[in-house]
């Protein structure tokens, strides 16, 4: 789905991908530093082009730019999977600095829980993948004992339920004003 | 001014004090993600007195970065 509005913070702001972003996202994707645990792309820019189209017909299903507030593009965010109130947070993939990747996550949690109103955001990441749960922890996420495979991958589950992401929202946004 | 940048570190990362040195990076470590860099960055800059400009959050990879800005904060 194609969100028509920018959805603005204080460091980044939020904007649906366009084809036009396909050049940076496939950059994005095949950089070694940053794949290591998502689902590889082949380097070919009219498959990616074709993939976002696709994207932006899918009912449920949104996929954002982040942005600098200067404009530049850092990286991409998505909820996804959007069913019976509950939504997937993935595809984060991001060369922004630590300020400007946490504060996209509370913006995309944000837009979930208040503007889509969905009661759970939950996320799936590659059990190795250490220090993402560890952010999704640190975050406030609950993870838990629940693995799926996934593309060859064992992916552990993290939720966050709308009752408790007032008080979460609270501590991370104070981390946001330190640093503002 | 070592000692006390490891105890930090430990305490907000979460971890024993034989896994840290100054030459930690942050690769080497799973548990400092991203936003236990931020809290590393303002325990740091509380408890030293001193302000790590924004466009040079992302530039620290290892706890031994931090000491160029302790430095500067060092009494005479």
């Amino acid at each position: 789905m194609i969100y028509d509005n920018v959805l603005k913070g204080k460091f980044v702001n939020l904007r649906s991908v366009l084809t036009s972003d396909s050049e940076f996202i496939l950059k994005l994707r095949l950089d070694e530093n940053l794949n290591k645990y998502i689902n590889k792309v082949d380097n070919d820019l009219e498959k990616q082009i074709l993939w976002i189209k696709n994207q932006q017909k899918a009912e449920n299903d949104y996929y954002f730019l982040i942005e600098s507030i200067e404009g530049n593009p850092l990286g991409t965010i998505s909820l996804y999977n959007i069913k019976n109130s509950e939504g997937e947070f993935g595809r984060w993939v991001s060369i922004g600095n630590s300020v400007q990747n946490l504060e996209s996550v509370i913006i995309l949690h944000d837009f979930g829980f208040y503007e889509l109103g969905l009661d759970l955001i939950y996320s799936e990441t590659v059990r190795e993948n250490k220090k993402v749960l560890n952010f999704h922890k640190r975050f406030g996420a609950t993870i838990l004992n629940d693995f799926t495979e996934y593309n060859n991958f064992i992916l552990q589950k993290a939720i966050i339920k709308k009752e408790g992401y007032k008080n979460i929202r609270k501590k991370n946004i104070e981390l946001i004003n330190y640093f503002s | 001014m070592e000692d006390k940048l490891i105890q930090i570190a430990t305490n907000v990362l979460g971890i024993k004090k034989e896994n840290i040195s100054l030459n930690s990076s942050r690769e080497d470590i799973d548990e400092w993600d991203s936003l236990a860099h931020l809290n590393l960055i303002s325990e740091i800059e509380e408890q030293f007195g001193v302000k790590i400009p924004f466009e040079e959050i992302h530039k620290i990879r290892k706890l031994s970065d931090f000491l160029k800005y302790v430095n500067k904060n060092k009494p005479l």
